[in-house]
């Protein structure tokens, strides 16, 4: 039956052309669309490097997680580091030349002429309100009662269920501003923050936040070689001996990921929305090409060959011409992917693709052939008489 | 080499009707025939009186609503889908008026695939296929495609499958529809060779008395009834 569907390829051989480019085309522009988005994610999650050049540390029961979908509401007890605590890892992490701020972060609600949003809190360190990267600094000049920022905090002890609530730092309260690149982050003051968190007792007098940033010590701005990623990395290492409960992230590590969901979802609705016509072509085909050849099917039902061998020969001949098809594409690929400098294919990406490129259409064929298949020979012969 | 004791075919009572909306459409109505292996039985009448359906109740092609058919000792309405399409695989050779050929396939490779359902060994299929295509005076032309081969060649060829594949019974349906008076006796001429060198039992379906006429059975049908 092989040679049956050689010779069906190439009797069709218009029209399994014309299927083959469409499958070269759309797996072709496929691995190169992605590995252009991933150029582009990793664009992103360079800048977004560039941008949180720091690490960060959390003890347990600290609000540190950014991802979406975590709760950072502030934890009382044991998720604050004490000043000891922050001169212990800060004594540690000299020897990597590290230096270690206290911070607070936490989720929060942003009040803004009546309307809630919520957005996540960094305190800046000292009296000034700093953005991370950003040149906005100073008060916020607010008008009470239009715009409030409601830090959620938990009981001080795990049993007052009564001390929850919400820190407001209305008109009256602490200094922040929303970040400039990103809408749904607030700098706030660290030390105004911490004030009115050890004023209603949810921090210790002792606390000093319940993140550390780390990162190069010295001059935040001259360039350096160690990626946060990596300081992250070694900080963990050299931490876990003596806070084996530390949690080390990079923080440009976390806003990567994030960026990387949202620019990965972009990434595959734009490789959708591109080779779309492509599919629509493949689609289109191989419906016709099975439609098309309906008197085929029906002479071999009448010879006595049973539908699964008839359905087999089909999808053969759709099989052979994806295969080839897709070869074409990867190779076509892999030559471009040399001739243009910085654009990396995924190995994942060429075995993904190839899959798709190699067993979509001929699946596609297979259900065509069946539903063709599942008609009587005597309505198909009458069809054909008329 | 006919046995006219024991026909090759014999439908008892056979009917068969489809459906027209909420209307039942008899298209065979307790039809008793039978036919022997090595004559040519031709099924006459005008159209719509139910010839077609007969010869594909015959051929296997579907079943009977009531009554009996037996081909080839076969109980064919105790058979599956799939026994049924192996019936076919076994003994039986279709001719239609048009669709007969894969036109991607050469005229020999139209027969051999026919023969490939018998599983012979390929020497033997050669010698088969090659033998009936000259028997069909078509050898020289074995590896031209249908389409370069004008109808009566085509209808040549079709009769040549059936003759490689010796199959014990041959529907032909309408098979001289497209030919011309002496074409059509010359395929008819070829059945009945078919008929008589290989014991073949010849259903022929045909609407041509001149061709009706050279058959040695002849069976006429109106509006889905016997009535010869």
């Amino acid at each position: 039956m092989t040679r049956l569907a050689v010779r069906f390829l190439k009797a069709n051989r218009q029209r399994n052309a014309v299927l083959g480019v469409a499958i070269a085309v759309a797996v072709f522009g496929a691995i190169l669309l992605e590995s252009v988005g991933r150029n582009i994610v990793d664009q992103l999650a360079a800048n977004a490097q560039q941008r949180y050049g720091t690490a960060q540390i959390t003890l347990p029961g600290g609000a540190a997680e950014t991802l979406p979908g975590a709760t950072g509401i502030l934890a009382g007890g044991e998720g604050w580091i004490t000043e000891e605590q922050a001169r212990r890892i800060s004594d540690i992490l000299q020897i990597e030349s590290v230096g270690v701020s206290p911070r607070v972060q936490s989720d929060a609600i942003l009040v803004s002429d009546g309307q809630f949003s919520t957005v996540r809190i960094l305190s800046s360190a000292g009296t000034e309100v700093t953005g991370g990267g950003t040149e906005v600094t100073g008060r916020t000049s607010v008008p009470a009662g239009y715009q409030s920022l409601l830090i959620g905090y938990a009981p001080a002890t795990p049993d007052d269920d009564t001390a929850s609530g919400f820190v407001d730092l209305g008109g009256d309260g602490g200094s922040w501003v929303q970040d400039r690149d990103v809408r749904d982050l607030v700098w706030i003051n660290g030390d105004e923050l911490m004030h009115a968190l050890r004023g209603i007792g949810v921090a210790p007098e002792n606390a000093v936040g319940n993140v550390l940033l780390i990162g190069p010590a010295g001059d935040h701005d001259s360039p350096d070689d160690r990626s946060p990623a990596v300081i992250a990395y070694n900080a963990a290492e050299i931490l876990s001996a003596e806070f084996p409960e530390a949690v080390v992230r990079s923080r440009q590590d976390l806003a990567g990921r994030t960026l990387e969901m949202s620019a990965g979802n972009v990434t595959l609705l734009l490789s959708l929305v591109l080779i779309l016509p492509a599919i629509a072509a493949i689609i289109g085909n191989v419906l016709v090409t099975a439609e098309s050849r309906s008197d085929e099917l029906i002479l071999l039902r009448t010879m006595g060959f049973d539908t699964p061998t008839i359905r087999a020969l089909i999808v053969r001949e759709v099989f052979m011409v994806a295969a080839g098809a897709t070869f074409i594409a990867l190779v076509s690929a892999g030559i471009v992917a040399a001739a243009v400098p910085n654009l990396a294919i995924a190995p994942k990406s060429l075995v993904r693709f190839s899959v798709i490129g190699g067993f979509i259409p001929p699946g596609l064929s297979f259900l065509t052939a069946r539903r063709l298949l599942s008609r009587g020979i005597h309505e198909r012969l009458a069809e054909f008489r008329r | 080499m006919s046995s006219l004791s024991s026909p090759l075919v014999a439908c008892t009572d056979v009917s068969k009707s489809y459906a027209d909306g909420d209307q039942a459409i008899v298209a065979i109505g307790e039809v008793s025939m039978e036919a022997h292996a090595g004559q040519v039985t031709a099924v006459v009448g005008p159209s719509g009186s139910g010839k077609t359906t007969l010869l594909h109740l015959i051929g296997g092609v579907e079943h009977a609503d009531s009554g009996s058919i037996v081909a080839a000792g076969v109980d064919l309405g105790e058979l599956s889908s799939s026994e049924q399409t192996a019936f076919r695989a076994q003994h039986v050779s279709f001719v239609f008026a048009d669709l007969n050929l894969l036109p991607v396939l050469s005229i020999y490779e139209n027969i051999s695939l026919g023969l490939t359902l018998l599983r012979l060994a390929e020497p033997e299929a050669h010698r088969r296929a090659m033998s009936a295509l000259d028997l069909v005076g078509l050898a020289d032309r074995a590896h031209r495609l249908p389409a370069t081969l004008s109808s009566g060649e085509r209808q040549r060829v079709a009769v040549a499958r059936a003759l490689a594949r010796e199959s014990t019974l041959v529907i032909a349906d309408e098979p001289t529809a497209h030919l011309d008076h002496d074409l059509a006796l010359e395929i008819t001429a070829l059945l009945r060779r078919l008929a008589a060198d290989h014991g073949s039992c010849v259903l022929m379906a045909t609407h041509d008395r001149a061709v009706a006429d050279e058959a040695d059975q002849v069976l006429r049908l109106e509006d889905g009834r016997r009535t010869h």
